[in-house]
């Protein structure tokens, strides 16, 4: 009788070996390969970095999203902002000095002179005036933020003077970090089809080399930028697309990459114990908060939104989502950003028993309401800190119903028919550009059909208030005046409770230890952007 | 009848059992079979006494661990087969003694084309190159009365009718030149008039080919009108063996008697269930003569102990204690059968 | 009929699928609440520019109209702009899709190979403890959630061996002094058909954890698929036949019955290549591998809807092919079967 021989099994085995075998070679091997490597730039000349910035768009009049990153590189304002804490609000780029005329109507900028554009073009006044022409023109990405600016006047080859239609604080504008770039007449030819191809055409210290989408971008210096280059500086930037936050951190603990944009915040103190690596921790204009929706009732009450502002568990939050790398917002605009009210309006505190006190005094002695709350699916920290709040209001007997919704239908929610907008809407808000009253302005002045006033809350008084304040900005006499009026709108906000202010998020980064960051590496005023020429080895 | 001389294979009590749920199947029971070159031995008995099991057991082709042969001896040209070696066996099979079984449909992959699969066989037992093995191939086609031509070959077995597919699996069996068929009721599920084309070709290719066959049957008249020699099998033993007129017109076995009694010449398998009684249970099978139950003629001795055969007549073997004793044969000392002309083995010798 | 008759016959009909398909996609991307003109116009944009973005992009229009328009082009090849990259959406797929596949495909031969392999290895040595371990193997590969498998295979092969790439799809120093030309966009076959070796390894090497992380459940549905199909097979008359013969094991269960027992395999592995190529969005997320399905994710958190039409349309078109290569491939395995 015939036992089944036993070649089958053999051949299994023989398959799985095979593979194996392959595997290990193709393994092994390589462990030769990435050593072996010659080329044209040695390795200590290429600074290595994970980011999950992709890139919308590559116009620079256009581009308003997560290709900030690269666009802060390639290209340059007239003018920078300074971190919080530095002596002067800001320093010269591609303009040498400004002034702006007593009426804050108009300003004048004197360019920089001997700098080109990547295509060899030379920069000044026609540039400027191309550049912001047609950033208005296009009327894309944050174009809005040059409305006020009536005309764009070439004075002299370079000079230019900015005539505005009501006075504001243009100098925060050109340093703004979307919509502020200068880039090339010489593109006036080309179609947005060109440009999304991956191509630019700034003044930046660093040039695009090559554009994988969602993959891998290059940069290389930048040979003519009139800026100085030293020797520890890298030649050759490799952003690699990455977008978990674990993936980051193992290659990142593989000194496969040299920076990883993006920290999980719960791996915080596991990065920081690794004796290669530095994590980096900063203010940001990261701030969250949460609107009442002042139409729903009970929440068109000041004082139910009062109490529920003292029901808020701040510092647990922090704690929670946060992993304590946050601070408890003073109003909506972070501290350390112009027009903080600095620590002169008092803020809500977690306090149940003002909160239970104040919804009695509302008509809800025992809360016995349910209110709806949306945040964005894609927020980590959103989604972590929704719960905290729920608990939190469930003590003061205020249901809370949590929808977790993807971003676009949470705006395109809080946007539609009144009766199906949610009670309370969670937002992570950051400013356009370095001023505090994009906050105040976008969130909280009346709309005509809502946008991010997502409170849906209408105030003439406050209305008017932010308007004087914005203007006295606009001329530097003017600050002291206007920081007042603006202490005064924030004041009310507190007090009318709008929203809840979470907290000012801090940013996080981590790097390994053999590179190191400037100073000015990192600016809240550019959120997200590192500025490749502050990287040394 | 051929001129039968030397013996081909001879099975020396095989007993063989299965490991079953219900507990040990002694399927077959001391076996004793003789098939010399040249000759057809018709294998006949009711459904479930042993018949196919037999013709596995010759080719190894029971699944171990479930079948186990206790005891005997399966000598094919005087080898032991079952010492050989799982290997040894896999290239006896085949090429010395093949086999085909009742439903050539089934028993042909409908994947691949006919000519594929006789060629393929070729090229195993022969390793010839591919052209020598498709010359092979045409010839088994012709051997089997096929046309020898590329349709044939490429042909898919659903592409042939029930009668053409025997012939086919045949091609495949002989194309290697196999001395012994065993042709597990070849003819069952075939038309009546198909059956006697199928029942011809064996003989033809026992006159041309000389190939020896054991024809497993339930049909006796099919026996009977194909076969040189015939084995009586009942619950795992041959209980009766002969020349076929032998067998047919002058049966000694109780059960032979039953059989041939209740069936005229021609009827087939669902008839043999008409003698009286059931089928036994080889888990726990009567013991003694594993017949007794059923039969007619049982004697005290019977169910004690197992007959042995005696000589009924020249060639002519018969197991039953009533028939050793009744028609006054000899019941001397068991003698297995044996070739009628081989020197030395008719004086009834003991084995 | 003949076979292009046939073809003919289901490419025509799967025209009509992918209308149906189309018209779905259309309905159900549109109808949740979701605001396109906001995501053209990206974050923190104006209500002006979200308005204008509205007319521009023609979505003031009844939906019904902007569906007429949408199928139009599509008739037309104009598969539409994506909202986000502002490309158009044929080519972001064609960008995207060459690198899916080369994950896909290699997933899908590998957990082919091995999963017919165990499963025949199975079927033949039912109830022994090879059964046992391959069977516990394939139930792993088939319920381990993915992103738990990829963990694993990170730790394994890079945390404690230090042998394989954690993610992405080169090294960066590699890809910088050994730069593949991109000819079929695949780069590990682009490296291979340039000669380009360092690269080939580098791009191989960073292949085998998505790959393995992708195949894992494919592998497990194939052998259990494969097992069953073989043991069906291994009980036909015509595998006692072909052993009455001498024809050898090996042979048996890899040529006779295996061949038999494929029509059914062929269709799980078409349902695992369009289950890989949904499978595949979440394996590339982790793996930072820049194929169809970081596109497809990074499309449907955005609600970019030009763009997750563009990849469903594709999904089902890539599923239809494969349904009809599976359909063809079985007739050509089994002649028995009639294409009709
Ligand atoms: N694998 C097995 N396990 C247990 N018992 C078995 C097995 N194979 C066969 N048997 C038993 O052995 C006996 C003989 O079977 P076999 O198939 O040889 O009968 P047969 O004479 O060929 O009958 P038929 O005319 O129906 O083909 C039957 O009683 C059957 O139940
Ligand atoms: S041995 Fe006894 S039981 Fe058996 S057949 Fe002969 S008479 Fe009947
Ligand atoms: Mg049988």
């Amino acid at each position: 009788m015939e036992r089944w021989s036993s070649r089958p099994g053999r051949v299994a085995i023989t398959a799985v070996l095979v593979v194996t075998v392959a595997l290990l070679a193709v393994v092994l091997t390589a462990g030769c390969g990435s050593s072996n490597t010659s080329g044209t730039a040695p390795k200590a000349d290429i600074l290595r970095l994970a980011y999950t910035s992709t890139v919308t768009t590559w116009d620079p009049s256009a581009s308003y999203s997560t290709e900030v990153v690269y666009m802060a590189n390639l290209y340059e304002p007239l003018l920078y902002a300074n971190p919080p804490g530095s002596t002067e609000p800001f320093s010269p780029a591609l303009a040498t000095s400004w002034e702006v005329a007593k009426d804050g109507l108009s300003w004048t900028f004197h360019l920089r002179q001997g700098v080109t554009f990547h295509d060899g073009t030379p920069f000044n006044a026609d540039a400027v005036k191309y550049s912001i022409d047609r950033t208005k023109k296009l009327n894309l990405g944050a174009a809005y933020l040059w409305a006020p600016v009536k005309e764009v006047q070439v004075v002299d080859p370079y000079t230019v003077k900015m005539l505005l239609t009501y006075p504001v604080a243009l100098d925060r504008i050109a340093a703004a970090s979307s919509g502020s770039w200068m880039f090339s007449p010489a593109t006036a030819v080309k179609s947005s089809k060109w440009w999304d191809a991956g191509h630019e055409d700034g003044t930046g210290p660093w040039t695009l080399q090559s554009y994988k989408p969602n993959q891998e971008l290059v940069f290389v210096r930048n040979p003519k930028w009139w800026g100085t280059w030293s020797d520890n500086q890298y030649q050759k930037i490799v952003v690699e697309i990455v977008a978990e936050a674990g993936t980051q951190q193992q290659e990142l603990e593989a000194s496969q990459i040299d920076y990883a944009g993006l920290v999980a915040r719960d791996q915080v103190d596991a990065l920081a114990a690794n004796p290669n690596i530095d994590v980096v921790k900063g203010q940001s204009w990261n701030s969250y908060l949460m609107f009442f929706n002042t139409q729903h009732k009970p929440l068109d009450n000041v004082k139910v939104r009062q109490a529920l502002s003292y029901a808020v568990p701040y510092q647990d939050i922090i704690t929670v989502a946060a992993n304590g790398l946050g601070t408890q917002s003073k109003g909506p605009v972070p501290v350390g950003l112009w027009p903080n009210t600095q620590g002169t309006v008092t803020q809500y505190t977690t306090d149940l028993t003002k909160a239970k006190q104040l919804l009695s005094d509302a008509g809800y002695p025992n809360g016995g309401f349910t209110l709806n709350l949306t945040y964005a699916a894609e927020n980590t920290l959103e989604n972590s800190f929704a719960p905290v709040i729920k608990e939190s209001f469930a003590k003061i007997g205020v249901k809370v119903n949590i929808q977790k919704l993807l971003w676009n239908q949470q705006w395109a929610k809080a946007k539609g028919p009144i009766a199906q907008r949610q009670d309370l809407f969670v937002l992570l808000w950051w400013p356009s550009l370095p001023d505090g009253y994009d906050n105040l302005n976008s969130m909280f002045r009346p709309e005509t059909s809502p946008a991010w006033n997502l409170a849906y809350w209408y105030n003439t008084d406050f209305d008017k208030l932010l308007t004087e304040a914005y203007g006295l900005s606009a001329v530097p006499s003017g600050l002291e005046q206007s920081q007042q009026k603006y202490n005064e709108a924030q004041a009310m906000l507190v007090d009318q409770a709008p929203a809840a202010y979470l907290f000012d998020a801090q940013f996080v980064v981590a790097k390994l230890k053999t590179i190191a960051l400037g100073t000015e590496a990192i600016n809240p005023n550019y959120p997200q952007v590192l500025f490749w020429t502050k990287v040394t080895r | 009848m051929s001129a039968a001389t030397a013996e081909l294979l001879a099975i020396h009590d095989l007993r063989l059992q299965f490991r079953s749920m219900r507990g040990l199947v002694k399927a077959l029971d001391g076996v004793e079979l003789t098939v010399h070159d040249g000759e057809i031995l018709g294998l006949v008995g009711e459904s479930g006494c042993g018949k196919t099991i037999t013709g596995l057991a010759v080719l190894g082709l029971l699944q171990r661990p479930q079948a186990e042969i206790t005891s005997g001896a399966i000598l094919y040209r005087g080898d032991d087969l079952l010492a050989k070696t799982d290997a040894q066996m896999q290239k006896l099979r085949g090429r010395d003694i093949s086999m085909v079984f009742q439903d050539p449909l089934a028993s042909l992959n409908p994947v691949f084309a006919v000519g594929n699969q006789i060629e393929d066989v070729v090229r195993l037992h022969k390793g010839v190159s591919r052209k020598e093995a498709r010359e092979t191939t045409y010839k088994a086609l012709a051997s089997v009365g096929l046309p020898p031509d590329k349709d044939t070959f490429k042909r898919y077995p659903h592409q042939f009718s029930g009668g053409m597919r025997q012939r086919v699996c045949m091609a495949m069996a002989l194309a290697c030149g196999s001395p012994l068929l065993i042709a597990d009721e070849p003819t069952t599920a075939l038309d009546v008039t198909i059956q006697a084309q199928i029942l011809n070709l064996l003989l033809k290719l026992r006159a041309e080919l000389d190939v020896a066959q054991i024809l497993i049957t339930h049909n006796v008249g099919v026996a009977a009108q194909t076969c040189d020699r015939i084995a009586v099998m009942y619950a795992g033993s041959v209980v009766e063996e002969g020349p076929v007129s032998e067998v047919l017109k002058r049966p000694h076995h109780p059960y032979t008697i039953a059989l041939y009694q209740c069936l005229p010449h021609g009827r087939t398998a669902a008839e043999l269930q008409t003698i009286p009684g059931t089928v036994p249970d080889l888990i726990d099978p009567p013991t003694g003569c594993r017949f007794h139950p059923r039969c007619s003629h049982v004697m005290e001795i019977c169910p004690t102990a197992k007959p042995q055969p005696v000589k009924a007549a020249e060639r002519h073997w018969v197991s039953c204690f009533w028939a050793a004793e009744g028609a006054g044969l000899s019941a001397g000392p068991f003698r297995p059968p044996t070739p009628p002309d081989a020197p030395g083995t008719d004086d009834g010798a003991p084995a | 009929m003949t076979i292009w008759a046939y073809v003919v016959r289901r490419i025509a009909l799967a025209v009509l699928v992918l209308f149906g398909v189309a018209t779905i996609t259309f309905l159900m991307v549109r109808i949740v609440p979701s605001d396109p003109a906001a995501v053209y116009v990206g974050s923190n944009a104006r209500p002006e520019q979200i308005a204008q973005a509205r007319r521009d992009l023609g979505l003031d229009k009844p939906l019904y109209v902007q569906y007429g328009i949408y199928m139009k082009n599509l008739v037309k090849g104009d598969w539409g702009d994506s909202l986000r990259t502002k490309r158009p959406v044929l080519n972001d797929i064609m960008h995207f899709l060459p690198t899916s596949l080369e994950l896909i495909i290699t997933a899908l031969v590998v957990a082919t190979i091995v999963g017919v392999i165990f499963g025949v290895t199975t079927a033949h040595r039912k109830g022994t403890w090879i059964d046992l371990v391959m069977r516990v193997f394939s139930t792993g590969g088939v319920s381990i959630p993915a992103f738990w498998l990829a963990l694993m295979l990170q730790i394994a092969f890079f945390r404690v061996l230090h042998l394989l790439p954690v993610a992405g799809q080169s090294d960066i120093f590699v890809a910088q002094a050994h730069p593949i030309t991109a000819i079929t966009g695949m780069p590990v076959v682009d490296a291979l058909i340039t000669g380009n070796w360092p690269a080939f390894t580098d791009s191989a090497r960073h292949l085998v954890l998505p790959m393995l992380c992708l195949a894992a459940y494919p592998m497990g549905v194939i052998m259990r698929m494969t097992r069953s199909s073989m043991l069906e097979a291994m009980g036909n008359d015509y595998i006692r036949m072909a052993r009455a013969l001498g024809v050898p094991p090996r042979t048996l269960l890899y040529k006779d019955a295996l061949k038999n027992a494929f029509g059914p395999v062929l269709t799980v592995i078409g349902l695992t290549f369009a289950y890989s190529l949904t499978g595949t969005f979440f394996v590339e997320l982790i793996f930072a591998w820049p194929g169809l399905g970081y596109y497809a994710t990074t499309s449907i958190l955005s609600m970019d809807y030009p763009a997750i039409m563009g990849v469903t349309i594709m999904v089902a078109a890539a599923y239809v092919l494969v349904n009809l290569a599976v359909d063809l491939a079985q007739a050509f395995l089994d002649p028995r079967i009639a294409l009709s």
